[in-house]
């Protein structure tokens, strides 16, 4: 592992220089929004921040995405193209660990081990991950608690730590490692000081973000054997939108449909949420999930006790996206909480 | 505590007691700073946790749909507002609700508290009666209540609600209401390329994840155009055309019977900028039906009700 440092100015320079080579995508604040944009100069973009409204997984697995298409116009005949749209090197700036570790999380899901998702390992391979240590945690983080933690190293290939007057750059990954070298007229020696200050700014973070929920107590029989009408005490406040499922780093359910205008048809996956009614309705009519209490259900359940079944992680980075922006304050913490005072009375 | 608290937790529990209903829809506090969220109360021990407060800003007239039996709802004027849609079009009866009205001088819009704090968090509240003081690491501010209301409250003309089985408070004064289609006025004074311009910026921001339409009181559809197939209106992607689409049809659908209650607008993660469109809407029905929304039972809802002199000078 390699460390070095840079300095604000330093750094800036260093994203002008990137975007020469690749696609930069940056946090960047647009009226009174921050989100990840492309940036074609580093004076667009915004260091001191928390967080982007929109988690970054979109870069990845794009809110709506054409898997192929066809068009019955002249020539083409109906013949299936699959879409042709950039393929160039991408550097993805910005990624608070949360975010980061999310990737490793949706690449379970879709470069599993027996069928890869094409399209997002694409976008995949081409992206390398930079991503900003946590100094300020927010009142909304909770990453400690889902075996996360502000600095953590998982999904990045850098990491940037602010020290001093600029940062404290490990590389994190082979690749990280890579853009190092090829950059390296950009970067120093860290000095002892900057080493001190990262360290003391991480034992100082960490110790201001204990694990406050405990989450192992969410189990599938939560709702049936067990507390048999927990969820009527959970749900009734739920709106079902998708908020918290568009916002959220981690979740990936998806539908796909084929939308047609003239003579040109697309077959789109596009976002879905468990929260919506029509989420589970078959085309039968039935809806095995009919009320927003199993709707709701199925989001702590797929994460907190179906996803960890099947890929042994937590499916939550804590990113507290889903606490700060939902509409009702359906607070997943609060939930995660109840469930684990359950444990005194009820589960065992 | 507020008077407004205790007494919504006085006529919570006798209205329990008394059986009069099933279950009282109010609020109790948020687990962030300067947030309250919806309370189901069905035991003593639930009515203890109601309050009211100044940022009590969500619409608990959405939770009344498909309920049997009485319920009670803590209803600020512009939620009562919404009862009177919902009553008129048959959706709830006048006897299945018991309103606890609370006269209402403005809710805070927390967005904007977030953007005059620089992202600075909040660590303390102190609610006073025209500002607040926050507080936080390093720093202590106090705010105007005036400069941090949702913008729906400081133009607001139903501060005390219309219709009522018991009121929380004494009515509040009410002063001549700034004008309230300023905004839409000036809007109105551009030019269409203009205004489409600004349109579509806006919309683009649009993640299409329905918050305003789950929110409001009177998108009770159960099939929804958004998520029809057969015909597909607009498709699922956040295409602009579809999105912009999306708002135009809402903002139709809802004409005539919404009352400017700003749920839509709380609840967007984006920012969007919707009550442009619900209040020119406003504006529009005011203008060609001479009425209002939301203002009593009685008068007749101008698009679902026919009457052989309805105006029709603005159809040619």
């Amino acid at each position: 592992m390699n460390e070095f440092s840079i300095t604000k100015t330093g750094l800036l320079a260093f994203l002008d220089q990137l975007n020469q080579d690749f696609e930069v995508l940056a946090p960047v604040m647009e009226k009174g929004l921050l989100s990840f944009q492309q940036i074609h100069n580093s004076e667009a973009v915004t260091l001191n921040f928390s967080n982007t409204v929109k988690p970054p997984k979109e870069f990845f697995f794009p809110q709506a995405e054409c898997l192929f298409c066809a068009s019955c116009e002249d020539q083409k005949n109906g013949v299936i193209e699959h879409p042709t749209e950039s393929s160039s090197p991408r550097v993805l700036f910005g990624v608070r660990p949360c975010d980061a570790r999310s990737f490793c999380l949706l690449d379970q899901v879709f470069l599993g081990d027996t069928t890869p998702d094409p399209y997002y390992a694409e976008h995949r391979a081409r992206t390398v991950v930079v991503a900003i240590g946590c100094d300020q945690p927010s009142q909304t983080c909770f990453c400690s608690s889902v075996g996360g933690n502000p600095f953590d190293e998982t999904g990045s290939d850098l990491m940037l730590i602010e020290a001093d007057d600029g940062y404290l750059v490990k590389s994190t990954s082979l690749r990280g490692e890579e853009l190092l070298a090829r950059y390296g007229a950009f970067f120093e020696e860290p000095s002892e000081s900057v080493k001190a200050s990262v360290q003391k700014t991480i034992r100082e973070t960490q110790d201001s973000m204990p694990a406050i929920v405990d989450v192992s107590m969410v189990t599938s029989q939560l709702g049936q054997a067990i507390a048999p009408d927990f969820w009527d005490r959970v749900y009734e406040k739920c709106v079902g939108c998708s908020i918290c499922a568009f916002l959220c780093p981690t979740c990936h359910c998806f539908d796909i449909t084929d939308e047609v205008i003239a003579s040109d048809t697309v077959r789109l996956r596009t976002w879905d949420a468990c929260a919506c009614s029509y989420f589970t309705l078959e085309a039968s009519g039935f809806n095995p999930r009919p009320t927003q209490k199993e709707r709701v259900r199925n989001r702590f359940m797929h994460k907190f006790a179906y996803f960890p079944e099947n890929f042994a992680q937590i499916g939550c980075v804590g990113c507290g996206r889903c606490v700060r922006d939902c509409p009702v304050n359906l607070d997943i913490r609060q939930v995660l909480s109840d469930i684990a005072a359950l444990e005194k009375s009820e589960l065992r | 505590m507020q008077p407004e608290t205790e007494n919504i937790r006085k006529i919570a529990r006798r209205l329990l007691e008394n059986q009069e209903v099933e279950l009282v829809i109010g609020y109790e506090k948020g687990s962030l700073p300067l947030r309250s969220t919806p309370c189901f109360a069905r035991t003593p021990a639930d009515v203890d946790r109601l309050i009211w407060d100044g940022t009590c800003e969500n619409n608990l007239t959405r939770f009344l749909r498909h309920r049997k039996g009485r319920t009670a709802v803590v209803a600020k004027g512009c939620d009562v507002g919404s009862l009177v849609s919902l009553i008129k079009e048959n959706q709830l009866g006048r006897d299945q609700i018991y309103i606890i009205g609370v006269p209402c001088s403005g809710v805070i819009d927390r967005k904007k508290i977030s953007s005059i704090l620089g992202g600075r968090e909040i660590q303390t509240v102190e609610e006073l009666e025209d500002s607040l003081i926050l507080a936080g690491h390093w720093y202590e501010v106090k705010i105007p209540k005036e400069e941090i209301l949702y913008s729906a409250c400081k133009t607001c003309r139903s501060k005390n609600p219309v219709i009522f089985d018991a009121l929380a408070a004494e009515p509040i004064g009410v002063d001549e209401a700034s004008s309230e289609y300023e905004r839409v006025a000036a809007f109105e004074s551009q030019t269409p390329e203009e205004r489409w311009s600004f349109f579509m910026e806006e919309v683009s921001r649009c993640i299409r994840c329905y918050a305003c339409r789950d929110v409001c009181p009177v998108c009770y559809c159960s099939d929804c155009f958004v998520d029809c197939s057969k015909p597909r209106w607009i498709g699922k992607s956040t295409n602009l055309s579809d999105t912009a689409i999306y708002h135009i049809i809402r903002t139709l659908h809802t004409a005539g019977r919404c009352t400017d209650c700003g749920a839509c607008v709380k609840a967007c993660p984006m920012d969007l900028d919707l009550r442009l469109l619900t209040k020119k809407m406003e504006m529009d029905i005011q203008d060609m039906f001479d009425y209002r929304a939301g203002e009593n039972l009685e008068s007749a809802s101008p698009l679902t009700t026919y009457s052989l002199d309805d105006p029709q000078d603005f159809i040619w």
